[in-house]
């Protein structure tokens, strides 16, 4: 028998078979190049932790080599205690945002932990992802810097900022959002207000919100094709969606076609679900595709343009200041900030560099996207 | 150790258990530990707030050891986390 090929693609496919709970027998033919690309493989999917479970679970250990079953329970020991102490610090947010009245819902991988897992470990995540109305951010802002949390980056013009709480092994992200997608053409999908009114309790978290089944799988659809960084085929990413879409119910199938019909993001969704159906084997009822690949994106120089989102970013902010500070992290960053953009040393660059990135700036809010 | 000392955890002490393990969180020092199958048997016990007499006495139980040799080993065990700050030894009530 010939040596198995340590390709990615096999790798990748040996990951998904075990997922889908087919059987997780080591390939009998494996080399060592294999087991390394596996763990690999399994840290860059963020499924590690989950593909130890999903084998310990199915009792499938058999053939596997103890070095590979000891270096995947070190990453679920791991994730657990991430796991632990992220919860903890989300629960504290969440308290003090509900004394300060502040709305907000958790979304993607920290919701999808506790609702859609076995345990919550198994969905490991870099960080915790959280949706508010923009007219709260200067309040949840005032709250994290209470709760000693640090605001890392500018709050205004990526549509999300990201804060940090230090411990001892490393910091705690959290992720701000006050437009559900950061990507121009998917920012404005869905309100907070939408969210909000659909919005679902979180399990075990008394108070806590999350967005329902059908707002939860357009925006794992829209993740997936929303960031320049990412990488479509992630597997924990189209986990997410084969477990959101294996939840709905016919109506709620029903419901999620007409929406993103309506709004215009039906060849974002069918390509999530799609990739989803291919590594997972998701079930997606008859007829959904045709409808979806009759449907077509929201026409029109506005629908999606970098322009109409500023436009509309400057009505929604609430204040003058806000606005102020919107512009200015969009058109006048912080001289080190734009010496190190654009990695000049020399503080006699300012001036040419504040033109180029006054220019840059308009001309990329007149593009399309 | 005296058999009528009780052991309470500290409230500050989260854990998690994976295939037989725990790992716990000191959410005052934001420590991480791991404990093996054994030390998560006790642990289970003295979240049950058995006495120390009965952690011994389950674990003898259950367990083929010696039972001074056992005895050793869980003193040993409970100082260590008693030092971690995990828990803390006290009279029974």
């Amino acid at each position: 028998m010939s040596e198995i090929s340590a390709s990615r693609a096999q790798v990748d496919g040996f990951l998904c078979s075990i997922l889908r709970g087919e059987s997780a027998s080591w390939p009998a033919a494996a080399c060592a190049e294999f087991e390394n690309e596996l763990l690999d493989r399994a840290s860059h999917h963020g499924v590690a932790a989950l593909i130890y479970g999903v084998v310990e679970s199915n009792r499938g250990w058999n053939g596997w080599p103890d070095r590979i079953r000891e270096e995947l329970l070190k990453a679920s020991r791991s994730a657990a205690a991430q796991d632990m102490l992220r919860s903890h610090t989300l629960e504290k947010l969440l308290t003090e945002f509900d004394k300060q009245g502040i709305r907000v819902l958790i979304i993607k991988g920290a919701a999808l932990a506790v609702t859609l897992y076995e345990h919550s470990r198994l969905r490991t995540r870099s960080d915790t992802d959280l949706f508010i109305h923009f007219g709260d951010i200067e309040r949840v802002c005032s709250s994290l810097s209470d709760l000693g949390l640090e605001i890392l980056t500018p709050v205004y013009k990526n549509h999300q900022f990201v804060c940090a709480k230090k411990t001892t092994h490393g910091s705690l992200h959290f992720d701000i959002h006050w437009r559900i997608q950061n990507a121009p053409q998917y920012a404005r999908v869905i309100s907070f207000d939408e969210a909000w009114a659909k919005s679902v309790p979180v399990p075990g978290m008394a108070g806590a919100h999350m967005l329902n089944g059908v707002d939860a799988l357009l925006l794992a659809c829209l993740h997936l094709k929303g960031s320049q960084h990412h990488d479509e085929d992630r597997l924990i990413w189209l986990y997410d969606i084969h477990l959101l879409a294996s939840s709905l119910s016919i109506e709620s199938w029903n419901e999620f076609q007409r929406m993103v019909v309506e709004k215009g993001v039906g060849a974002a969704c069918l390509d999530g679900l799609l990739k989803s159906r291919d590594s997972f084997s998701t079930e997606i009822p008859p007829g959904f595709i045709a409808a979806l690949e009759a449907s077509h994106p929201v026409q029109g120089r506005f629908a999606s343009s970098n322009l109409a989102l500023l436009i509309d970013d400057l009505r929604c902010l609430p204040g003058l200041r806000s606005r102020s500070i919107l512009l200015k992290e969009l058109f006048l960053p912080s001289p080190s900030a734009l010496m190190a953009r654009y990695e000049k040393g020399n503080r006699a660059w300012l001036p040419i560099l504040y033109i180029r990135q006054v220019l840059g700036g308009v001309a990329k809010r007149l593009s399309l996207h | 150790m005296q058999p009528n000392l009780k052991v309470e955890v500290s409230p500050d002490v989260l854990s998690q258990e994976i295939s037989g393990e725990t790992v716990l969180l000191d959410l005052k020092s934001e420590g991480y530990f791991g404990l093996d199958k054994t030390a998560t048997r006790i642990w289970q016990l003295l979240q049950e707030n058995k006495s120390i007499e009965e952690v011994h006495s389950t674990m003898a139980s259950e367990f083929d050891v010696d039972p001074e040799v056992l005895r050793a080993d869980l003193e040993h065990h409970l100082k260590e986390l008693e030092a971690a700050g995990l828990i803390s030894i006290c009279e029974a009530k």
